[in-house]
């Protein structure tokens, strides 16, 4: 007898993840320094009431069905939060906000992309919006961490690479609708040559090297056409080689790249720890604060899957992982049957963003690849990092028939 | 206390795992409802071509959801796209042209039941619903006997069958097909059957009722592949399966 797949129990699943935040809370606040425990609280609080808030509205005003997608990013920003919490207390309520921001961003993204002809009208100032920024970012951005990428204003930092993913997906698979009676990609191709190029000389490798991937899936659904993608590959890859060969210090920065342990207290540093750290982690983790990696720079941002390893334990890492791998199948298996090609190319563009840029982390942090300093979706803490998963999220179910459907039916 | 940590990290674990795995699985099992909006039927050869997707591709390259191995037809010939008021044939820069009966198309068309569409020198009938029903002249054509009939939620691929003298659609409750949305009102509309032939009546003064795109103002004669929509629920006529 045939199995019928259904969709997971909404209220169930809700009930795990808050039993899950609210452990993690309790054991922070146990933990924790007795002026942090308002922040634990305002943080935990504040994001289990969003949480409730997006399920209520979403299930019974609008009566959709399925949530997988959106329950996947919850545990997973829950996870950011746990570790935020734990290791920057003071910095969770602002990570928090940037939360609430980037869940704000997913259901304004979905209304958004509900009406495709908006769409179409949109894809040109999205267009200028977005290559302005970066080139904004350009002039006026101070080098951080090696790289030109975040904006200071006030006392609020931005990395606006980060929001220009969202507009990149939303502007290549905007002109698709052209297609149909245009094949060209020519516009396609300048507007994303300024943004890697723009990249490039922000010293951004890592977030250039995503854009150029998304580019390459874009144009691949686009088009179909598998001999132009290869030689563009072939000249990016050439360009690549120029680039090491007459700017020597973009090679040095990955001169550890294949044996950290030559480098073990220089440029191998992070990527030493955290192969030793998460192997002491084991099947179940040491427990959320108890780790040792956390003390090391950028752990809750570039190594941020070896402090999952090392506190939460293999097994939840790896289904970290396979989850990026759901959302990419789920966006392929139903980008046949969308709406309109827009949804499909949108959909696929961003789970394999996701999964390209969890990817570099994980294999960065590994020694595996070379360590770019690209975040991990949705569990990375950054916050225009996690505006961007969150609005990335809204192409996602965006591809479902389903999502534009209020109300439901019966005899 | 040390014993009580030692245990969360286990729960921790369990229940992220439980969540994420659960998703997870879902997502990778879960398949979208397949279901056949329309058929192109070659006239030369009887082939029938089922058109499952929003957007069919069609033209002589292999990537192609309507692959047609003739010199005559372009790679990527056309599109055919279903939208909210029906179906729409695109040509996308063939180089012999789309035809709709006879007439070359400028981009894009409505495409309607029954009608003849050549794409170089594959000539096709386009029929809305599950299967090619031929030319349709006269209500005999639709109800030579007593079927039994159904709506189909274009979407959900979920059926409703009509049955009696007449089935109700609206918002209310007790509606035999009752939709749970804002936009829909109490009583929408009603379909009659009479003798086996099927009418529908639209009641609503808020939200009209659509047929193949047009507003239903008086009752209007159902046929097989009519595509009947409330609001943003689109639903196929046509024989119970």
């Amino acid at each position: 007898m045939k199995h019928k797949v259904k969709n997971v129990n909404l209220a169930i699943m809700l009930a795990v993840i808050t039993l899950f935040q609210l452990i993690c809370a309790f054991t922070l606040i146990e933990k924790g320094e007795s002026e942090n425990r308002l922040n634990i609280i305002i943080t935990f609080g504040g994001y289990i009431l969003a949480e409730y808030a997006y399920f209520i509205g979403a299930k019974l005003i609008l009566g959709r069905r399925g949530f997988e997608v959106e329950l996947i990013a919850f545990l997973l920003t829950s996870i950011s939060l746990s570790v935020t919490a734990s290791v920057y207390p003071s910095l969770a309520v602002k990570q928090l906000i940037a939360t609430l921001l980037g869940i704000a961003g997913f259901v304004i993204l979905q209304i958004i992309l509900r009406n495709i002809d908006f769409c179409m009208r949109l894809r040109y100032p999205v267009a200028f919006l977005a290559f302005g920024l970066l080139v904004f970012t350009l002039v006026f951005a101070k080098i951080t961490n090696g790289a030109k990428n975040w904006i200071y204003i006030g006392g609020l930092s931005i990395q606006p690479s980060e929001l220009v993913k969202v507009a990149f997906i939303f502007v290549g698979a905007a002109t698709l609708e052209k297609l149909q009676s245009n094949k060209s990609l020519t516009k396609f191709i300048i507007f994303a040559l300024g943004c890697i190029g723009t990249l490039f000389l922000m010293y951004d490798f890592g977030t250039a090297l995503i854009f150029f991937f998304t580019f390459i899936v874009i144009s691949f659904m686009r088009s179909g056409d598998i001999r132009t993608l290869i030689l563009i590959c072939a000249a990016a890859l050439l360009g690549g080689l120029l680039i090491l060969r007459f700017k020597p210090y973009v090679a040095s920065r990955f001169e550890a790249f294949g044996h950290v342990w030559e480098y073990f207290d220089t440029s191998g540093y992070q990527q030493t720890r955290v192969m030793i750290y998460s192997a002491s982690g084991g099947l179940f983790g040491v427990g959320l604060g108890n780790g040792k990696l956390r003390n090391i720079f950028a752990a809750t941002e570039d190594l941020i899957f070896g402090v999952i390893c090392e506190e939460f334990g293999w097994i939840m890492a790896a289904a970290i992982l396979l989850s990026y791998v759901a959302l990419l199948v789920y966006s392929i298996k139903h980008s046949r049957y969308a709406r309109s090609s827009f949804y499909a190319i949108c959909a696929c563009a961003a789970a394999a963003l996701m999964l390209f840029q969890a990817s570099l982390n994980v294999f960065g942090v590994n020694d595996i690849l070379p360590l770019t300093g690209v975040t991990l979706p949705f569990v990375s803490r950054g916050g225009s990092s996690i505006m961007s998963c969150w609005m990335l999220l809204a192409f996602i179910k965006a591809v479902d028939r389903g999502t534009y459907r209020y109300g439901g039916v019966r005899q | 206390m040390v014993e009580i940590e030692y245990y969360t990290r286990y729960l921790l674990a369990a229940l992220a795992i439980a969540v994420l795995l659960n998703c997870a699985i879902s997502l990778l099992r879960l398949r979208p409802k397949k279901k056949v909006y329309a058929v192109l039927q070659n006239l030369a050869t009887n082939e029938e071509y089922p058109i499952t997707c929003y957007e069919t591709a069609v033209g002589r390259a292999r990537n192609t959801d309507i692959r047609l191995k003739l010199p005559s037809v372009s790679r990527a010939h056309a599109v055919i796209a279903l939208r909210k008021d029906g179906f729409y044939i695109f040509d996308t820069e063939s180089k012999q042209g789309v035809y709709l009966n006879g007439e070359k198309i400028d981009k894009t068309a409505k495409l309607s039941h029954g009608d003849t569409v050549a794409f170089g020198m594959e000539i096709m009938k386009f029929y809305v619903g599950s299967e090619a029903a031929g030319d349709i002249k006269n209500i005999e054509d639709i109800a030579p006997e007593q079927k039994n009939y159904s709506l189909t939620d274009i979407v959900s691929g979920n059926e409703f069958s009509l049955e009696g003298d007449y089935v109700t659609v609206g918002r209310e409750e007790g509606s035999n097909i009752e939709i749970t949305a804002p936009n829909i009102s109490r009583k929408q509309a009603i379909l009659t059957n009479e003798n086996g032939i099927w009418y529908i009546h639209n009641l609503s003064r808020t939200t009209p009722t659509l047929l193949n795109g047009q507003t239903v103002v008086s009752p209007t004669l159902l046929r097989e592949g009519d595509v009947i929509k409330f609001g943003d629920f689109a639903f196929l006529f046509g024989e119970k399966e």
